[in-house]
Order: C-alpha cells, then sequence, then structure tokens
C-alpha cells in the first residue's frame, strides 16, 4: 500500500499539521488528493483534551489509503550545532560561524531560491515548536504502531509517512502574497488568496472554503 | 471544513496540505544532499 504500486489515480490522504508549543494553537487539515484533484475534508484546532496525535490516528485507522503527514516547522538541527557543542566548555569562543551553526542547509536553500528566510532551529523559539512536532510523531508511532518514516520523493509515501514544510514558501512558490496573514486583520484576504492558489492547481472545483 | 477566517493556524494547515499535494505530485525540488537532510531535516 504505496504510492509506488499506485498513479496519481489513487488516492492519498494529507494531513496538514500547523504546529505549536500549545493545544490550542495546533492547527490540523484533512484533504483527499484523487485524480489530480485536491479536497479538504476537515480542518480543526486542537485542545488540551483532545491533542494533535489523536486526531491524526483516527484519520490514519479511517483511511484505507497512504497518509501523508505535512509538518511545518524543522524536524531536525544543524549538523555543525551539535558537533560544535559537544566539544565546547563554558566560556570559550567558538570558531564555528553562527549561520552554519543555528541554519540548516535546507533552510539556506530556500533563502537562495525563494528569498525567505527560516528561523533559525538552533536559536530561535521555533526549536520549542520542532520539539513539539517530534513528540507529536513519536506518540503517533507508539499509538498507531507504525514506524512513521520522513518522505523524500513521492515514491517513499508508504502507509503513513511524514515530510517537513515551509508554508511560507509554498506561498511563495504559488505567487501568494503571505506576509502579515497571522493577523486577523488580513486573514480573510489569506483565505482568499488560498482560494486563488487552489485554483492555480486546479483544485477550485474540490475546494470546500 | 471550520471557518478558516477565524484562525491562522488553520490556514497554516491547509496551506501544508497544499504543499503536500505539490510534493505528492512532483512539483516540488527534492533534497540534493540526501544524507545530510536526513539528518537535518
Amino acid at each position: 500500500l504505496s504510492i509506488k504500486d499506485q498513479s496519481l489515480e489513487a488516492s492519498v490522504r494529507i494531513v496538514g499539521l500547523d504546529c505549536a508549543t500549545v493545544d490550542a494553537k495546533v492547527g490540523l487539515a484533512l484533504g483527499v488528493l484523487r485524480e489530480g484533484g485536491l479536497k479538504v475534508q476537515d480542518a480543526t484546532l486542537c485542545t488540551r483534551e483532545r491533542a494533535a496525535a489523536s486526531f491524526i490516528a483516527g484519520w490514519v485507522r479511517d483511511s484505507q489509503h497512504p497518509v501523508l503527514i505535512a509538518i511545518d516547522t524543522p524536524l531536525g538541527w544543524p549538523k555543525p550545532l551539535a558537533e560544535t557543542l559537544i566539544n565546547h566548555r563554558a566560556g570559550m569562543p567558538i570558531e564555528t560561524a553562527a549561520n552554519a551553526m543555528f541554519r540548516r542547509t535546507t533552510d539556506v536553500f530556500i533563502q537562495q531560491k525563494l528569498k525567505k528566510t527560516p528561523l533559525d532551529v538552533g536559536a530561535d523559539r521555533i526549536t520549542r515548536t520542532a520539539y513539539a512536532a517530534l513528540a507529536i510523531l513519536g506518540t503517533l508511532r507508539a499509538e498507531l504502531g507504525m514506524p512513521i518514516p520522513l518522505a523524500w520523493a513521492p515514491a517513499d509515501v508508504s502507509r503513513v509517512a511524514a515530510i517537513e514544510v515551509y508554508p511560507a514558501a509554498t506561498l511563495v512558490a504559488h505567487r501568494v502574497r503571505s506576509i502579515g496573514y497571522k493577523s486577523q486583520r488580513r486573514l480573510r484576504s489569506a483565505v482568499r488568496l488560498s482560494r486563488h492558489c487552489a485554483r492555480s492547481l486546479q483544485l477550485a472545483n474540490q475546494w470546500p472554503i | 471544513v471550520a471557518d478558516l477566517a477565524t484562525s491562522a493556524d488553520l490556514v497554516d494547515a491547509v496551506v501544508c496540505v497544499l504543499a503536500s499535494a505539490d510534493f505528492i505530485s512532483g512539483r516540488a525540488m527534492g533534497a540534493e544532499h540526501r544524507t545530510l537532510a536526513q539528518r537535518e531535516g
């Protein structure tokens, strides 16, 4: 049961996870990709009583098709950060350049390609969100009894797999202006822009928002 | 589906779904250094 032995005519269930350190700020969306069309079936915020892993586990159990979980936070840390700190002693200078320590190669790549600089997982508060995302993945693995590997190509998507995504880059790639949509004032325009984005992918006839 | 205009977190979650559709459809760029990506993400 994987994308390897199915064409894009087959269904893939997609879970979008907007991660946060507080349950009430964790957003979830459930989509189905079928015959090249995308339909969003559910979108919800989590609560202390019902956390993300509980929703996602239910959606996975209900699915007869491969499930891909897309998480909007870094899932790893820069290699030089670990290599440098393991031998560091308090008060001593560090010779490794700050950007090399705190910024991942993938973040540098995104900056070069899209002129968007992701938060530094080695230095910014996003590191706590990354920690929370890994905890959710760990809980899910335990609840489902499945490995949930990371997918690096479409063919890697098996029963359940996960990828890291960067929504700001997705919006840039689709030429949707994303600056400021975290504020309520601009949220509605963001939704309109998302619709426009969906149309550009020929998804509009199945886009329920 | 909840009213997305009530929460930026819901909008981001839907955009994550959109990003995944790009990935599955082969519209995303793959990692240039797979081994490093498997370590760092």
